[in-house]
């Protein structure tokens, strides 16, 4: 039975990045991308959310881009490669999922590198891949099987 | 998920509605055989949920926005009302065509889509597997566990029917995880080699033979987005502006952004001009703009975009003629859009040509007051 070391199922997420942020640098989209670079400006100019801005989405990716462009000195590239990271992040946590899902690491594997070989990196900065994140994060967490983490709420249920 | 929702409000609208609504009918009919735990994960999720969403509509309400905040709620139903006009009927035989029929007919050229459509199927089948075991009393944990993930992926449909790649790729891929695990409960060897190879066999067939999806109409940006790559060794940096600093352009495009900048300046220097409006569908102009923006949307669509000024800023084109008798106003226009208004008194336009591969020639028009530009 073939073996899988535990960081082999870091390497697509990895080279989803890299392939992301190479292909990204030479993209020249006006609408997709000017659209979300141009909200979270707008935002940093103090204009406020749907009245002054248009917030097609949702208000929460307009906070962490805005948060971006302050990190990055308002670069474009922040948006789209943090976007990058964020499905690199969310094929890992797929692939994590699975395997506690499966006990399967072949299969936790076999299945980031159809999703990989289907989309491998995101060519726009937009708000699903940071929701796809957090839908991960969603499931992961339901999947934790560590109660301390809920102790509070635990408190106040019983 | 309450990040999740935050956003894609729009859409998450629908998908956590549906959720929620199931959950609480699996809750009602399995309330006695569902574990304990279960329960109390489930109960935490909408703990989490409306504590985060409770938050929001304390701003929403604090900043008085929610009059403004439901209009953009019924964006969804404003598209289709205005492009499609899709029952909600028309809209899930649309869906079943594309899980069932679409993928198949059109498997040469568009093989990813069959994918799609064996996750959205999986996880379908996994649920039915998953009550029917919770009715029968087998391995009652695992299945209600797996049972609350897969109601969520197939929740997350109602993004999923919208179609394009990047949508399917953001939600429906997670019904990967379903297809996994209904291939190890296989329990023939041969069967599980079988579905295995035909998954990789689709994977690599779509990698290697079409994967610019060059014909497909829900390819997303594939297709546009992989033509950046031709004469990429021509793309060049420019340090000029600091917001795309890192972005390799070809000349032609950094020259019109040098251009729309450079005219700015030169306006500045002999004219007092308060506001600046584009009327394009490119946004990085709106972003190089540097006086006060009257437009809430950033871009202008000639034809659909009507109906979103509508619902959001119907004044638009009013306020903007009101500045331009005022000589107040710095316009950038493109596909004739310049004749919603009237420039009578302003300055003849500066004309770039803008790079596309259109037979006919395409210009940018920037707008100014007479005398400003010498």
């Amino acid at each position: 039975m073939m073996r899988l070391k535990n960081y082999t199922i870091l390497l697509l997420p990895i080279l989803s990045l890299i392939g992301g942020l190479w292909h990204n640098q030479f993209i020249y989209d006006g609408y997709h991308w000017g659209f979300i670079h141009t909200n979270a400006l707008e935002f940093l100019n103090g204009k406020t959310p749907y009245k002054e801005i248009f917030l097609e989405y949702g208000i929460l990716s307009v906070l962490i881009n805005s948060l971006l462009l302050i990190v990055f000195n308002k670069n474009l590239f922040s948006l789209i490669a943090f976007t990058c990271l964020c499905y690199s992040i969310s094929l890992y946590l797929i692939g994590k999922i699975t395997f506690k899902l499966t006990k399967n690491k072949i299969y936790s594997f076999y299945l980031v590198l159809v999703l990989f070989l289907l989309y491998p990196w995101p060519t726009t900065p937009w708000p699903n891949f940071y929701s796809f994140l957090f839908s991960c994060l969603f499931i992961i967490n339901y999947l934790s099987k560590n109660k301390k983490k809920h102790i509070l709420l635990e408190y106040i249920w019983h | 998920m309450a990040l999740a929702y935050l956003c894609l409000t729009t859409i998450f609208n629908f998908i956590i509605v549906f959720y929620f609504i199931l959950i609480i009918l699996f809750l009602i009919l399995f309330r006695k055989k569902l574990d304990k735990e279960i329960i109390f994960r489930l109960k935490n999720i909408f703990i989490g949920f409306t504590f985060v969403l409770s938050l929001y509509f304390l701003y929403i309400y604090n900043q008085n926005l929610f009059d403004i905040w439901f209009v953009y709620q019924k964006l969804p139903f404003i598209f289709n009302n205005a492009l499609e006009n899709y029952s909600a009927f028309d809209f899930i035989i649309k869906y079943a065509n594309f899980v069932f029929l679409y993928p198949y007919k059109n498997f040469i050229l568009e093989p990813q889509w069959s994918l799609y459509s064996m996750f959205i199927i999986s996880n379908f089948i996994l649920i039915g597997l998953n009550i029917k075991n919770l009715y029968k009393k087998n391995e009652i944990k695992i299945n209600s566990e797996l049972l609350f993930i897969n109601i969520y992926i197939f929740s997350l449909n109602f993004y999923g029917q919208v179609l394009g790649l990047e949508k399917l790729a953001t939600t429906m891929s997670l019904g990967a995880i379903s297809l996994s695990i209904l291939i190890i409960k296989i329990k023939s060897k041969d069967t599980k080699i079988i579905i295995n190879f035909v998954i990789l066999f689709i994977s690599f067939y779509s990698l290697l033979f079409t994967f610019d999806l060059k014909d497909s109409k829900i390819s997303g940006m594939r297709y546009v987005h992989l033509k950046e790559l031709i004469n990429k060794d021509q793309k060049i940096k420019n340090d000029n502006f600091k917001y795309f600093s890192v972005q390799k352009w070809n000349k032609k495009k950094w020259d019109l952004l040098n251009n729309i900048t450079k005219t700015q300046s030169k306006i500045n220097r002999n004219c007092n001009i308060e506001f600046g409006a584009n009327l394009t569908v490119d946004n990085f102009f709106h972003s190089l703009i540097k006086y006060k923006k009257l437009q809430v949307i950033p871009f202008f669509f000639k034809h659909t975009g009507s109906i979103l000024r509508d619902y959001i800023e119907p004044k638009l084109i009013t306020n903007i003629q009101n500045e331009i008798n005022k000589n107040n106003i710095f316009i950038i226009t493109s596909e004739g859009n310049d004749k919603l208004l009237n420039l009578e008194n302003y300055d003849h336009p500066l004309l770039f040509e803008l790079d596309n591969k259109k037979i006919i020639k395409e210009y940018i028009k920037i707008y100014f007051p007479k005398n400003c530009y010498r």
